[in-house]
């Protein structure tokens, strides 16, 4: 947690998630360039280096892309979100290779320089069939950069969770951006269709799951303001909690995770301070609320993290009427110790 | 997620949906088709072309908006040769000052080079490896 930097806090599970990454990543090259040269004896390397890198790059965005949505919509994908930070930075890598064997390859041998080479040697704004589509990847390669630069909990501190969410939703407008690059570029003289084929499957792949997540999401945030009696808003019978867990619900406009621990109840801000993971699809681990992203620990009725870090979120009162849970919807400041409502027939 | 960045996110999804597929749509649209029944050269008047057998090089419109194709036959390609245009006259024995290049050889698949206005230029094969002219080639007018 976030009161000294590493430059990477490893533990095991990071070291066998990297170790997978790193096979998989020299697997899928070997192959490509192996089947490359069996199938295309006359290629050159430089050609076959640079398309194994550009392709291994862009079915990484694909799995980074569909990571988070498919984690939204079944848990047991959690585990891959555990660490995607390095897998994109593995993507970052990778791309970054692939660009510079096509800068060096295309804009390396002529009378002026690499990079303005590729902002001026080709105009054709104005055809699609010969759209300076490197400029397309160029771009992209600069915002993933940015992103790559960025991941780490001293930039995601110092920029502040929204700020750096914010920033690193531009790997949308980079995958996009890379989707046109390939278009426009070797989809204009590669013109198998299985290449068009899997290009197109693997958008609507990284779409349909978002837009699915983001469908069961939206329900979640329909207002229960209406619900309000004096302040206070009904979020459902304490027994439809399950133990140790939490029930999500929008007050006031944004999320708050409603945890109940033997016969309490206690409410807080639904966004983990670290990177506003879903606190309320943790559990109550060793007394704490536990974030499922990366473990982060708060105690459930003041929202601190424990000594000696210093994470706090909002606290929300509440109230147990009648077996149903009511939760006011003004937030306390971060880390306010709030008295958990009690259930009585629950008492030990 | 707070909800801000929910909503910004929805954005960008729903930003993405709409333009990704039409822009992947009018991409593979665009495609060029290779020209068919095309002559070995035709458009071009060939000063010199050696060590290129199993190139189909034609010319595929008229010179004012030229394009180029490739046509390689045979898989021993050279894997060196660009394509310049000049506006010096062919039968060059090196490459001249003024030469922008407007593309490779190398490979085996059919492709389209953009000339643009081609009119009053030459073609030249340049290998780059040995750094010499390989052919050079006047366009015809038709």
């Amino acid at each position: 947690m976030g009161h000294a930097y590493q430059a990477v806090g490893w533990n095991r599970q990071k070291k066998i998630y990297d170790r997978t990454l790193l096979l998989g990543v020299v697997l899928y090259l070997a192959v490509f360039l192996g089947v490359g040269f069996a199938l295309h004896p006359e290629a050159t390397a430089e050609t076959m280096i640079l398309r194994a890198l550009g392709t291994a790059a862009f079915m990484l965005l694909h799995v980074v892309l569909a990571i988070g949505p498919l984690s939204r919509l079944d848990s047991r994908f959690l585990p891959l979100l555990y660490n995607r930070r390095h897998m994109g930075v593995t993507m970052f890598l990778l791309a970054f290779g692939h660009g510079a064997f096509s800068l060096l390859q295309f804009h390396g041998f002529g009378d002026v320089g690499p990079l303005v080479s590729l902002l001026v040697s080709n105009p054709r704004f104005d055809s699609l069939a010969q759209f300076p589509f490197q400029l397309l990847g160029a771009l992209a390669l600069f915002l993933l950069f940015l992103m790559a630069a960025t991941s780490h909990d001293f930039w995601l501190t110092n920029l502040t969770a929204p700020v750096w969410k914010a920033l690193h939703m531009l790997v949308y407008l980079a995958y996009g951006l890379i989707v046109m690059h390939v278009v426009l570029g070797v989809l204009q003289a590669e013109t198998s269709p299985l290449l068009a084929g899997l290009l197109v499957l693997g958008m609507i792949v990284v779409l349909g799951l978002h837009l699915a997540a983001g469908w069961r999401e939206r329900a979640l945030d329909e207002p229960l303001d209406q619900l309000a009696r004096e302040g206070f808003v009904d979020v459902g019978a304490f027994e439809e909690i399950p133990e140790a867990c939490a029930r999500v619900v929008t007050l006031g406009g944004d999320r708050v995770a409603v945890f109940r621990y033997g016969d309490r109840v206690s409410a807080l801000s639904n966004a983990c301070q670290h990177q506003n993971g879903p606190l309320g699809e943790g559990r109550i681990i060793d007394g704490f609320v536990t974030c499922p992203w990366h473990g982060y620990q708060y105690k459930p009725d003041c929202g601190a993290s424990p000594e000696p870090f210093t994470e706090r979120v909002p606290t929300f009162e509440t109230r147990i009427v009648d077996g149903r849970v009511w939760v006011s919807p003004v937030a306390q400041a971060p880390g306010t110790y709030v008295e958990p409502a009690r259930h009585p027939g629950r008492a030990r | 997620m707070i909800r801000p960045l929910r909503r910004r996110h929805r954005l960008w999804i729903a930003l993405l949906s709409l333009t990704l597929p039409v822009g992947v749509g009018l991409g593979l649209a665009a495609r060029p088709e290779a020209p068919r029944g095309e002559s070995r050269s035709s458009g071009l008047d060939w000063t010199k072309a050696r060590e290129l057998e199993g190139l189909d090089l034609s010319l595929l419109t008229d010179p004012s908006d030229a394009s180029l194709w490739v046509r390689p036959s045979v898989d021993a390609q050279r894997p060196d040769v660009l394509v310049y245009l000049t506006s010096e006259p062919p039968g060059l024995d090196s490459l001249p000052r003024d030469a922008h290049l407007v593309g490779s050889l190398a490979g085996v698949r059919p492709r389209r080079l953009e000339l643009g206005d081609a009119r009053g230029s030459t073609l030249v094969l340049y290998s780059l490896g040995h750094q010499e002219v390989l052919g050079s080639a006047a366009f015809v007018e038709r």
